[in-house]
């Protein structure tokens, strides 16, 4: 799938005190694709998120949004140029129902933001954007509980809810699938392959179990101590003996483990 | 966010009108209450509504009122927003100020005062919330706290005697005749009912309103909230301003009350007791703030009758009870109360 590049970063460089997390890293993120980024725990793939996202400011590099310098750009405005993202580590607004939790993700992107004479609840657009998305996730039933009481399998899929009520152009996900029961992973699949088809949306994918990487991705970036260890197609990534070599320190894995 | 029921189409005009009523049935007879009270209160002591015990307790109704819209003001930076703020007392005694100083030496038509009032806290809170909201938690209280001290050292300057009255503060403040609390306590007494009424709804409707719901993402985990697209910044600088504003009137209608402002007013205390009556109402319900400030006036006032100086010794006392003993303000312990009454199968959904 050959394209324009949606989003790309150039010498990209985080340090935290004397720990150099991202190391010069250039990324091109194709737009359309699934893009994966793997890697050890400690690798600085979620910092690279955070840098992207603009939570975190770059000691060094820039970083490129349809050939927009956006490095200097606060978070909140990254989101209105369509980049979204969902955590790693569960991140919604603990006191705040499910569905208010997504309405708000919803109600960001629109222009109602200020419109303090006007209950929310009469903002109709909103309130079914967060209905459609927790029907299709099947969250419904669990629409009036406060996010703090989610049982813990569905946490994680309240922060891809609130990914999907925003649609974002660019989807950052944080491993996803970290802390889901097994039995939830194919459907996880299945809807991240559902979104990608359904609106040409790019995903950038961080993945720690690497065969989920591989059957969803069309480009893999390996990260290895905060550098760009190997980059290219799932096929060219599974032969490398560098990448192999770099995850041989954490455990064995073989293309056909599961 | 509220929902009735998918049967809401079914039901006519008025049946809706019913539910409206047995659902805000507590609130609608409070209301009648306080309408009638000074009327009550006249044939309880078997005195005439404008002089004696009626005519006295109007007046402690009065400033329960204002101190009630002073505590509400609060509640939306401190439990709507999560802005501790440690200025408040700026915007209460500001409001005083301008309308004192307005009415006094301007000559000022009070309803033009009252503009200016509006129009002042709004800048001010603007300016505060602007240099203030560059930095968060503890620092941001302090740079508050700080603004205060400078209004607080300002009113007590010697220079401004002339207008301010300097460390005597402003005294003899001219009401006009037809609003004059000592000649006309009555029509007083409604006008802060009204103006009691009147913040409740705009601030229950600022709360509800998209504005408000971001207010309670940026106090709930601002980071996610500025992820989703949600500058903190412009939304917390409204929350500031609106809360300004309600503090300001409060504070002019208490001038007008005690016809004087003080430095005092302007003090820490005074940002201690929007804090107090806050606390001791339950964080973040709006409605509880406003019974605080109602406990809490009315027994620093008992407590001041009966035990003479001693009262404040005395009156912390029954603060540190009462917060021990409500961990979650009055609201919360109303709340677990109805929930009990309710049966165990219903939990209170914030
Ligand atoms: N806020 C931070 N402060 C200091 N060190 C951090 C911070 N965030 C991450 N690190 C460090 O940076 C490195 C990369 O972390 P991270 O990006 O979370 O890795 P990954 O997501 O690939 O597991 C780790 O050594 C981690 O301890
Ligand atoms: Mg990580």
């Amino acid at each position: 799938m050959p394209g324009e590049v949606l989003l790309e970063t150039r010498g990209l460089t985080k340090d935290f005190g004397g720990l150099r997390a991202v190391d010069r890293v250039d990324l091109r993120v194709e737009a359309g694709t699934i893009h994966a980024l793997i890697g050890p725990n400690g690798a600085g793939k979620s910092t690279l998120f955070n840098l992207i996202g603009g939570s975190l400011r770059p000691t060094a590099g820039r970083i490129f949004y349809r050939g927009r310098d956006i490095t200097d750009l606060p978070p909140h405005r990254r989101a209105h140029l369509g980049i979204g993202r969902a955590y790693q580590l569960i991140h919604v607004f603990p006191s705040l129902s499910v569905l208010e939790n997504v309405r708000l993700a919803a109600q960001a992107l629109g222009s109602d933001n200020f419109c303090f004479w006007v209950p929310a609840a009469r903002l109709q657009r909103y309130l079914d954007q967060a209905w459609a998305v927790l029907h299709e996730i099947g969250m419904a039933e669990l629409a009036d509980l406060p996010a703090r009481a989610l049982p813990h399998g569905h946490r994680r899929w309240l922060e891809i809810a609130m990914l999907l009520a925003q649609e974002p152009q660019l989807m950052l996900l944080d491993e996803p699938a970290a802390g889901m029961a097994l039995d939830q992973i194919p459907r996880l699949i299945r809807l991240i392959e559902e979104i990608h088809r359904r609106g040409g949306r790019t995903i950038l994918l961080i993945e720690h179990k690497i065969d989920l990487a591989m059957r969803l991705a069309h480009r893999v970036t390996v990260l290895h101590h905060g550098r760009v260890l190997a980059e290219g197609t799932p096929e060219e990534i599974a032969r490398n003996e560098a990448v192999q070599q770099a995850y041989l320190g954490e455990r064995a894995w073989t293309p056909s483990s599961n | 966010m509220e929902r009735i029921g998918i049967r809401q189409e079914a039901l006519s005009r008025g049946s809706v009108f019913r539910l409206w009523i047995r659902r805000y049935r507590i609130w609608l007879a409070g209301l009648v209450l306080l309408i009638g009270l000074p009327f009550l209160l006249s044939g309880i002591f078997g005195e005439p509504v404008e002089s004696g015990w009626p005519r006295f307790l109007q007046g402690l109704l009065i400033r329960v009122y204002l101190m009630a819209v002073y505590a509400l003001s609060y509640d939306l930076l401190m439990g709507y927003t999560g802005i501790l703020s440690f200025g408040h007392a700026l915007f209460f005694g500001g409001g005083a100020y301008v309308i004192g100083i307005l009415l006094k030496h301007f000559q000022t038509p009070l309803l033009v005062a009252l503009l200016a009032v509006i129009l002042f806290a709004l800048g001010i809170s603007g300016l505060v919330g602007a240099l203030s909201l560059r930095v968060r938690g503890v620092y941001l209280a302090m740079v508050t706290l700080a603004l205060a001290q400078a209004a607080f050292i300002l009113s007590e300057a010697a220079d401004f005697r002339q207008y301010t009255g300097a460390e005597d503060g402003l005294q003899g403040i001219p009401v006009p005749a037809w609003l004059d609390p000592a000649e006309h306590r009555l029509r007083f007494y409604y006008l802060t009912l009204f103006f009691i009424l009147g913040a409740y709804f705009l601030a229950r409707r600022l709360v509800n309103s998209p504005t408000g719901r971001v207010w309670a993402a940026l106090r709930e985990n601002e980071e996610r909230a500025v992820a989703l697209g949600y500058s903190p910044f412009a939304f917390r600088l409204l929350a500031f301003m609106f809360s300004g504003m309600l503090a300001a009137l409060a504070g002019a209608l208490n001038a007008l009350l005690n016809k004087n402002a003080t430095p005092s007013l302007l003090s820490v205390n005074t940002t201690i007791q929007a804090l107090l009556m806050t606390l001791v109402g339950g964080v973040g319900t709006l409605s509880g703030p406003m019974f605080g400030a109602g406990l809490l006036e009315l027994a620093g006032y008992l407590f001041n009758r009966a035990f003479g100086p001693l009262w404040f010794l005395l009156f912390g006392l029954f603060y540190v009870i009462v917060v021990l003993a409500f961990p979650h303000g009055l609201a919360g312990a109303w709340q677990q109360a109805r929930a009990l009454h309710r049966g165990p199968s219903r939990g209170s959904a914030p």
